[in-house]
């Protein structure tokens, strides 16, 4: 039985797939407390490999274009902390500040929508109840983030630290360390192997560079978009567009609700941002769907609707919503595994024409 | 494992070069593959290749096997085959299987070691690679393998022509 499974390019394939994919889940659970500097490390490593690779060609030593490309990337990062860090911090802290009149605006609202009710269809509820009800639940939310927050600050001190680090040894060391493991393929698969690794790693490069790039801009045209109409704090939910955009289909309707919930608590709300906010993430949505997936990412992953729908619903409902996050970038990852795979065993019938 | 792997993880950072490597360098040096390629850009490349031992009748690809490119003889003997016919005995410092070094194909012949092997991979994505860092040599090192092909097209053609006037 086994041995007809194996006999067969798909059945081979699943094989090998099931074993890296054991062997994937053994090293998270290894390095699961440094999981997270890993990742955004080997997140840069992929962007910055070729630039160091285009230094090595203008006539770089190899130590002098990685530092070159690290400080530059420090350079960045510490440009981004110290100009947009304060900037999002002031938009949350706003943000925090205005809540309770916010909260207390939309109180109203929904007392007003009591008496309505009571008036035209006879249908009464308490408004205070349902007001107090929600400010437990809200107060609940508050303290589990705050304590999170707590845990997050050290998580995001650490991979600070430790990011640069190890992407230095990343771009020194990685290619040294890849021949060794990939010295361990036994010798009929040792091509197939090494090209099933490029493939995939090509096409993971280009698709991970893409999705950031993608995000940027939404992000960038979203936050534009709610500055021009008005929105307060259109760069906090620029990015959060930005953010939202990596989950397709919901994740356009999610971005709509925080800056609409902030425009809806205002004292004297304009219409004319009710639907300013939803033309702004659709037209987002247009210019990533029509300009930037066709120039940066088109032709490397294409998932059916339903296989996206069910993903994200069971990475939802398995990790949260991190999980909702991930769900696409880690279902596109195995896709490209899986078929890389598949070509790369269909070989036994090849016959010279 | 020996000692010479192992030290590719735990070995100090300034590690030196495998033996193997510097003989590689000089076989390639010598074949019309790097011609007029400095010695500094080969060991540059050679640093990235991999070196694979196979025992005698082991086969090294079959014909429609995936080729990720081409493989120089470090020493032992290897045989080409179509079929049943022995297309070429090759050994220390020939190189076989550079149609893969440029096309996304599958091997068009049978190829096994007949003695104890060992061989020494250059892969198509390296090369790729190393074009794009050194555009100029990688320039060169494209001529290279055209006048190399070509003259096998020639050698092939040369072949079927006898092949033909015989019948």
């Amino acid at each position: 039985m086994i041995q007809w499974i194996l006999d067969r390019p798909i059945g081979r394939a699943i094989f090998i797939y099931t074993i890296m994919l054991i062997s994937l889940a053994l090293l998270a659970v290894i390095f699961s407390p440094v999981l997270i500097p890993l990742l955004v490390s080997f997140l840069f490593y992929s962007l910055l490999q070729p630039l160091t690779n285009k230094l090595l060609g203008r006539g770089f030593s190899k130590y002098s274009a990685i530092s070159l490309v690290l400080i530059g990337l420090v350079v960045i990062t510490v440009t981004v902390i110290v100009v947009l860090f304060p900037f999002l911090l002031d938009q949350i802290a706003e943000l925090q500040s205005r809540l309770p009149s916010i909260w207390k605006h939309i109180s109203a609202m929904v007392a007003e929508l009591g008496n309505v009710l009571q008036q035209k269809a006879g249908v009464s509820f308490d408004p205070d109840t349902v007001v107090q009800r929600a400010l437990e639940y809200l107060k609940q939310w508050g303290a589990s983030t705050a304590m999170s927050s707590a845990s997050s600050v050290m998580t995001i001190a650490m991979t600070l630290m430790l990011v640069p680090l190890i992407t230095f040894f990343l771009l020194k060391d990685y290619q040294r360390v890849r021949n060794h493991v990939m010295s361990w393929l036994p010798n009929r698969g040792f091509e197939l192997g090494w090209l099933t690794y490029y493939r995939v790693t090509s096409q993971l490069q280009k698709y991970l560079r893409g999705v950031m790039i993608q995000s940027l801009i939404v992000a960038m045209v979203a936050s534009i978009g709610f500055w021009l109409i008005g929105v307060d704090m259109p760069v906090l939910f620029g990015v959060l567009t930005g953010l939202f955009n990596l989950i397709p289909y919901v994740g356009p309707l999610l971005a709509i609700i925080p800056p609409l919930i902030i425009a809806l608590g205002e004292q004297s709300y304009s219409i004319g941002l009710l639907f300013g906010i939803p033309a702004v993430v659709l037209t987002a949505q247009l210019i990533d769907n029509l300009v930037v997936i066709p120039a940066v990412i088109a032709n490397t992953v294409n998932l059916h609707p339903l296989v996206v729908l069910l993903g994200i619903v069971i990475f939802g409902a398995v990790f949260g919503f991190i999980g909702m996050l991930i769900a696409i970038p880690a279902m596109s990852v195995s896709k490209i595994v899986f078929n890389a795979l598949i070509y790369g065993l269909q070989g036994k019938d090849f016959e010279l024409a | 494992m020996s000692d010479a792997n192992t030290s590719s993880i735990w070995g100090s950072l300034f590690r030196k070069r495998e033996p193997w490597q510097e003989t590689v360098t000089e076989l390639w040096a010598a074949t019309p593959f790097f011609r007029g390629i400095p010695l500094r850009e080969i060991r540059r490349i050679v640093d990235n290749m991999h070196l694979r031992n196979f025992s005698v009748d082991e086969p090294i690809f079959h014909i429609g096997d995936q080729g990720a490119g081409a493989a120089i003889i470090l020493s032992g003997v290897v045989e080409i085959r179509y079929k049943k016919t022995v297309l070429a005995t090759l050994s220390r410092g020939d190189f076989f299987g550079e149609i893969s070094l440029v096309l996304d194909e599958r091997r068009t012949a049978d190829a096994t070691a007949i003695e104890d092997t060992e061989l020494v991979f250059f892969l198509r994505p390296e090369l790729d690679e190393w074009i794009t860092q050194a555009p100029q040599h990688g320039a060169r090192l494209s001529t290279n393998l055209a006048h190399v092909l070509a003259k096998r097209l020639l050698h092939a053609n040369e072949m079927l022509a006898k092949a033909q006037g015989k019948k």
